[in-house]
């Protein structure tokens, strides 16, 4: 063969090679390019909804404030507003019956009053329940006590579909039973809450790392305990509670809670 | 002042013992894992080899015998390399055929004291098929979105790649090469595939560089 061809092959085929390697990575690149560009595109329409998620809570929020700020006004501040005419009437009066008699009209105001301000909390917190659910009512609650400071809260909550209102209601009511123990009497530096929907099962683990307490001498009468057993009673759950020097447990299990 | 037949001579020779560089690298810093410990025990046999053609060619000795066995050792080194990258097993047969093909050529076309440039320029093409079957695999993976810098194989093969083109033809024209009088540029037939090689084992060191960056 003539050496010329010789070398031009020899050349050629290097230089194909090397050809081909670059047209490899041309294409490679420009495949990882657009996969790029298919990840940021996909981003930002997370970070849209993302955005007109927090847009519609905000706007909830709002309207919630206005009609707490309604509620005050109207119906509070309405009372608060007559306890105080009673009240300078009473200072005002100097015979022992008629303040007697206001003292009574204050007292029943007094209650009212409570009785109000109670039903507005209990409102809220069904307001969150209803509104948003049981697994972002919890989460707000965790939150609200991780900001307090007080304690450090770690939620674990794998709840894939909603929960009977009155369930819901009754274990949120528990949680802030638990929540509330933990922060007045364990000296809890940390608390991890579990809750688990499994095909028709909600498991609700609480563990702190409190001082723990006596379970054979408390038998569910203190420390709202009574409380947190009526309501498992009341949701046909049952409860379980460990306790040590090293912190408490309570296992709350409803079978079937459709 | 040197010939060109005396440089390419040198560069013969710095090819032959190039296989040093990736040995070492491997040795020192290379991933001693599957399928990278396979590939660095290749090197160390090759350099052994031509360590061995080195000595016998100044004795004058006929050293083809080494050529022969090197092609086989190099050829199954990449296939079992490629092998246990894309299907991370060894197809025995595959071995077997290697074998087979090596020595029918040294039994029946090119006798075992001739340079065995059939094989050679057959090994050279089945390695091409190997690395553009490699390139198309990483090409075809929707899962795998490693960078190609990153990817100690991807250079590895670039290596391979690069020596099987450059000495494609070498080999192809091997025995007229090894018989004719190597004189002037176009009778330094071998000046491309030491070159290829050089380059090969540079890159190839790159790339047992990177397995311990993985």
């Amino acid at each position: 063969m003539n050496d010329a061809i010789y070398l031009a092959l020899g050349t050629s085929a290097m230089v194909l090679m090397m050809i081909t390697i670059i047209l490899f990575i041309y294409l490679f690149q420009r495949k990882l390019a657009a996969k790029a560009k298919a990840y940021l595109e996909i981003e930002k329409l997370m970070q849209q909804q993302e955005l007109q998620s927090a847009y519609a809570l905000i706007e909830g929020q709002e309207q919630e404030r206005q009609r707490i700020a309604a509620e005050l006004h109207d119906n509070i501040g309405g009372l608060l507003a007559t306890l105080k005419i009673y009240s300078d009437l009473t200072l005002e009066k100097s015979e022992i019956a008629d303040i007697q008699r206001l003292n009574n009209k204050i007292n029943l105001i007094s209650e009212n009053l409570s009785g109000e301000v109670r039903k507005l909390s209990h409102q809220l917190d069904l307001r969150t329940l209803a509104g948003f659910g049981f697994k972002v009512a919890v989460q707000q609650l965790c939150e609200a006590i991780n900001d307090s400071g007080k304690l450090l809260v770690i939620p674990v909550i794998d709840i894939q579909k909603p929960i009977n209102e009155n369930i819901s209601l009754n274990l949120y009511r528990i949680i802030q039973e638990l929540f509330t123990n933990t922060l007045k009497h364990a000296m809890a530096t940390q608390t991890r809450i579990e809750i688990t929907l499994i095909a028709n099962e909600i498991t609700v683990i609480y563990e702190d790392n409190g001082k723990g307490f006596n379970t054979d001498n408390v038998n569910f009468s203190g420390m709202g305990l009574k409380n947190i057993g009526s309501r498992v009673s009341m949701i046909n759950g049952k409860l379980t509670v460990d306790s040590s020097n090293r912190g408490s447990t309570f296992i709350i299990e409803l079978t079937n809670h459709e | 002042m040197h010939s060109f037949r005396d440089i390419v001579f040198t560069i013969s020779s710095v090819s032959d013992v190039s296989e040093i560089l990736p040995l070492t690298v491997w040795l020192i810093f290379g991933s001693k894992k599957t399928p990278y410990l396979q590939l660095g025990i290749f090197f160390i046999v090759c350099f052994c080899v031509k360590l061995y053609t080195l000595i016998t060619a100044d004795l004058h000795e006929n050293n083809m015998p080494a050529y022969h066995l090197l092609a086989l050792l190099e050829v199954a080194a990449v296939y079992i390399f490629y092998c246990q990258l894309l299907y991370r097993k060894v197809f025995k047969w595959g071995i077997f055929l290697l074998v087979m093909l090596h020595v029918g050529n040294a039994l029946f076309f090119q006798k075992i004291w001739t340079f065995n440039s059939l094989t050679w320029t057959l090994d050279m093409l089945f390695i091409i098929t190997l690395g553009l079957i490699y390139f198309y695999h990483i090409y075809k993976d929707e899962d795998d979105y490693t960078p190609l810098r990153s990817r100690p194989d991807f250079i590895i093969t670039i290596g391979w790649l690069l020596y099987a083109a450059g000495s494609l033809f070498t080999y192809l024209m091997g025995s007229e090469i090894l018989s004719g009088y190597a004189e002037g540029f176009f009778k330094n037939g071998w000046f491309f595939q030491t070159i290829s090689n050089i380059l090969k084992d540079m890159i190839i060191s790159y790339g047992f560089w990177l397995t311990n960056k993985k």
